[in-house]
């Protein structure tokens, strides 16, 4: 197993500089650019906007903005030296062993071009509060869709599989954005029940993560908790309702196939009592395309939820994303997207070795 | 996604780009007397007949303060870029926040006048406060006696001197001030005091040469020296006043910011040595929070709900929602903006097409198809009114001008006397054989400008006008510059491929404001390209009565010019090629128990009188 993780996370390294390979590009691509600005504003000249442009190095070729970014070239060399650290040894390698110590090679996302905040910093500080809504989200997500799934498996045909089916095909039918304001409408604007967006009551509770918000917690434990479930509530509603619906939908599929196997004929034949049968024997196998699904679909819970993040102004990755996006903030943007796809890799990874522990059948070795 | 209102000279605006509302980001531009005639030692003669109109009194008198303390939460949902208020972006959000931080020289009230803020005086040439000398103009600014920055350190005329020095210097990296006004300022007199000269040359503009009008634009806001001085030039817009440490900046407004919160909350404290020599009063909240939401119908249900006590940044667009959600009406306050809704004739174009004469007859024509009350009731709900003017009602210089009626006899009569003659599909042919047939652009960012376009394109299509409407990304496509997009790029306004394309402007309150929106050289296909008379209009007359703007210091000549300006902007029969359509609302919510809040159409933005405002 660990030969088959080590050979899975080498056979990474190409996938992923591939990826940067390709988001990079697309990000230079696409119109507009740190420049847009400026667009239309007469008070800068052209000299104004060559200096702007020297000092966030996009007056370099295309494939020496991602050299830098990458952290094999160094900001400061030139022609063929671009290569060398200042150290005069390979840039790419690690900054204890002479190289640099720029780009994401060295851990080095850069700078935001909009707020001048290193990326490492803005992403640090979103990440939680992402995560935060995400875990919540992901645990009541796969809770509602296990028992969704498995109770429409299990009553197939009738009216409660009905129900669930219609329910599905209705929430997964709703668009991110528009459920999410139809919630704030209704709840917020209408009854008043649950805020309107943000993670924290700006009036009563400190910024989200600072040492202030830690001192409250300990302080007023219990408004602190019921502060943020009340600001999760309705992003939560949102994420859950439009995820759970395909993720039932799976369930119930694997569930009947699997229901339908000797296996279980067996067990019931044996007189293994019905609920054993169906979490025991048929439910564990129903969870290997469930798994695989999961593993797809995890790392897109953090950035995926960027229509939610948005909508209820929660301040973390995919809000940010959207945010650097428009303030074509290429370095945010980037490093939102290779974490992301670090995280894909990672998950499927993870779906992997989860795989051979839910099925015994399965080896790596 | 953010708003963006791009300065132009300091008073006009383009509002092409997602969202937003109306107010210019950056300096107040001044409407004041301005350069002297061509002439040499040329002192300002006033008008023995009229008075020169009044620019500094006003209607705003805040009620005292009634009771201290407590938070104040200010709803918004467009997060500012910088805490450097207009210099390193350009939001009008930028303003709104931390234009109660750093104060300028002066600012504009919700009428449109001029007061001091850092300055005690507004310096104009009727009070003396500007003199012209020949080729060079002097502006007396008395700062304010005993005024300091929030680390205690004196503002002096120092402040000013550096300023000016720190602007111009070459290693300025990403201000979107520039350098125009600032290049013309020689040096500031006064040193470590209070009182101080700033002293301005000539400089060429357009076909003339003109002191900077503008100057009480200019120090807007005012930095401190001793701050400014703690890094590079080049340095600056990262490492002071940042977003990760605000409380480190150095501040002049009544409230200094503590900490930043990225896409949730910015947290601001009273700058207590505002309150002690600048105010001299206690600060009527603790704490003042702008809280961000991601878009305006949860900012209303935010306010609806109680989490914020005044919510800004809403225009005509939004009444439907807040009447949807039950906002009462006295909780709405909604006035007349700055930003113009307009379309922008591509005057060179036509005439490549149809030739000198053609061109005029066209567009003269086509002002009578417009049925503007038809678009502002399909598009708006009848929320705003129709405009043929480009100025604000509000401005001193505005002339009341009858607008031109509908008229769609008219227009097809006048191209039928022109020779223009319908095929058998309806669509006219030009007397030089070409086939009438139009491209109107708008931008993807605001789909009510498709429909406007649909519409308009069905008015023309009743005087024989084919007009084609596509949609582009604003940019690069729409406003890419002239070297950012390709020559061939459709729509581009910039190269000139368009006929018709809409947007808004933000009329400011300084009469030149328009000199490079309209001054036939600053066609952006001429000299450098960075111009931004997209229209392409090229009139003589309009050309002379702007310069008469630039060369000259008398209020009443001022308003002349203007009005001819006007004149020739209004009457279809000059052809021109800009048709305003309406002025965009500003509306603000604010709760009944607020005091002092007033809507502020000007750039100095909703928060102008911050320091006024408490809850009862």
């Amino acid at each position: 197993m660990i030969r088959y993780i080590i050979r899975r996370l080498i056979g990474a390294i190409p996938t992923l500089f591939i990826i940067s390979l390709l988001i990079y590009g697309f990000v230079l691509l696409s119109p507009g650019g740190p420049t847009a600005r400026f667009a239309m504003n007469p008070k800068i000249t052209p000299e104004a906007l060559a200096a702007f442009e020297h000092r966030w190095g996009l007056d370099q070729p295309v494939y020496v903005q991602y050299c830098r970014w990458l952290g094999v070239c160094n900001p400061d060399g030139q022609g063929l030296g671009v290569v060398l650290s200042n150290h005069g040894l390979p840039n790419l390698l690690p900054g204890f062993m002479g190289g640099g110590d720029n780009g994401v090679l060295h851990f080095d996302l850069g700078l935001s071009s909009a707020s001048g905040v290193p990326v490492s910093e803005v992403i640090a500080e979103r990440f939680p509060r992402t995560l935060a809504l995400a875990g919540v989200a992901l645990v009541l997500w796969l809770t509602l869709a296990l028992i969704l799934g498995v109770t429409s498996a299990v009553k197939r045909y009738t009216k409660v599989d009905n129900a669930i089916t219609v329910f599905n095909y209705v929430a997964y039918s709703f668009p991110t954005f528009w459920l999410g304001l139809l919630l704030i409408i209704i709840f917020s604007s209408m009854l008043g029940w649950f805020p309107a967006g943000g993670m924290w009551d700006v009036r009563n509770t400190p910024i989200f993560g600072t040492s202030d918000y830690w001192a409250y917690v300990g302080q007023h434990p219990l408004n602190a908790f019921a502060d943020l479930v009340k600001h999760l509530a309705l992003p939560v509603i949102t994420l859950v309702a439009v995820s759970v619906a395909g993720d039932s939908r799976f369930v119930r599929a694997a569930m009947i196939d699997a229901l339908r196997q000797d296996f279980v004929r067996t067990a019931r034949a044996k007189g293994v009592p019905e609920r054993r049968v169906i979490f025991r024997h048929a439910l564990r196998n129903a969870l290997l395309p469930v798994v695989t699904n999961i593993g797809l679909e995890l790392p897109f819970l953090f950035t995926g939820a960027i229509a939610t993040e948005t909508v209820f102004s929660w301040p973390g990755m995919g809000a940010q994303f959207i945010t650097s996006i428009g303030q074509y903030d290429y370095p945010v943007v980037m490093g939102i997207s290779v974490i992301t796809a670090v995280l894909v890799v990672g998950a499927n990874l993870l779906a992997d070795i989860i795989y051979a522990i839910v099925d015994p059948r399965i080896s790596y070795g | 996604m953010h708003k963006r209102i791009f300065s132009l000279l300091a008073m006009a605006a383009i509002v092409a780009s997602a969202c937003g509302s109306s107010a210019t980001p950056s300096p107040v531009a001044t409407a004041q007397p301005t350069t002297a005639p061509a002439t040499p030692v040329a002192t300002p003669v006033s008008s023995p007949t009229a008075p020169a109109p009044d620019l500094t009194t006003t209607t705003y008198k805040p009620e005292a303060v009634g009771k201290t303390g407590g938070k104040l939460v200010l709803g918004e949902w467009q997060e500012p870029v910088t805490i450097w208020s207009g210099m390193y972006d350009n939001s009008a959000t930028d303003v709104e926040a931390f234009g109660m931080s750093l104060w300028g020289l002066w600012n504009a009230t919700a009428d449109y006048k001029f007061y001091g803020q850092l300055a005690t005086n507004v310096p104009t040439v009727s009070n003396g406060g500007v003199v012209l000398n020949g080729t060079n103009m002097d502006v007396t600014i008395n700062l304010r006696p005993g005024a300091n920055w929030s680390d205690g350190q004196p503002i002096t005329c120092d402040d000013l001197a550096y300023e000016v020095q720190w602007m111009m210097d070459a290693g300025q990296v990403g201000n979107v001030q520039g350098h125009i006004g600032w290049e013309n300022i020689s040096g500031v007199d006064g040193g470590t005091g209070t009182n101080c000269v700033a002293h301005f040359t000539k400089i060429p503009q357009g076909k003339t040469t003109a002191v900077y009008e503008g100057y009480l634009g200019l120090w807007y806001p005012l930095l401190p020296k001793h701050y400014l001085q703690t890094v590079s030039v080049a340095d600056a817009g990262t490492k002071l006043y940042t977003q990760k440490s605000p409380q480190t900046g150095v501040y002049s407004g009544p409230y200094m910011p503590t900490k930043w919160a990225a896409g949730a909350e910015i947290d601001f404290v009273p700058n207590p040595q505002f309150w002690s020599t600048i105010k001299k009063a206690t600060a009527p909240f603790d704490t003042v929070v702008f809280k961000y939401y991601s878009d305006a119908t949860a900012e209303i249900a935010g306010f609806k709900n109680g989490e914020t006590d005044v919510a800004m940044n809403y225009n005509h667009n939004d009444l439907a929602t807040l009447k949807t959600q039950g906002i009462p009406d006295a909780e709405v306050d909604a006035i007349n903006g700055t930003t113009y809704e307009q379309h922008s004739w591509n005057y060179a174009d036509l005439v490549k097409k149809f030739g000198a004469d053609g061109a005029k007859t066209l567009m003269t024509a086509i002002h009578y198809a417009y049925n503007k009350d038809d678009i502002i009731q399909r598009i708006t709900g009848g929320t705003v009114a129709a405009t043929c003017n480009f100025n604000s009602p509000l401005v001193w210089y505005f002339k009341d001008i009858p607008c031109p009626t509908l008229d769609v006899a008219k227009a097809n009569s006048i191209l039928d006397a022109a020779g223009f003659t319908k095929g058998s599909d309806g669509i006219r042919v030009a007397p030089n054989g070409t086939k009438v047939e139009l491209l109107g652009c708008t931008s993807k960012s605001r789909p009510y400008r498709g429909n406007t376009m649909t519409l308009v394109a069905s008015y023309l299509k009743q005087i024989g006008v084919l007009l084609d409407t596509k949609v582009v990304p604003t940019t690069p496509d729409l406003f890419g510059g002239w070297t950012e997009q390709g020559s061939d790029v459709p729509c581009n306004t910039t190269h000139g491929n368009f006929d018709v394309a809409e947007f808004a402007w933000v009329s400011g309150i300084d009469p030149l404001g328009i000199y490079s929106l309209y001054y036939s050289t600053y066609d952006p296909s001429q000299g450098d390209h960075s111009g931004v008379n997209y229209i392409r209009v090229n009139l003589p007359a309009l050309d002379s009565a702007l310069n008469d703007l630039a060369t000259t210091t008398d209020l009443t000549k001022i308003m002349a010019a203007e009005a001819t300006i006007q004149e020739l902007y209004v009457d279809p029969a000059n052809a021109f090629p800009e048709i305003p359509l309406y002025f965009w609302k500003t509306v603000e919510l604010k709760g009944t128990n607020m005091h002092n809040v007033v809507n502020n159409a000007t750039s100095a933005t909703n928060t102008w009188n911050v320091e006024d405002w408490w809850r009862s």
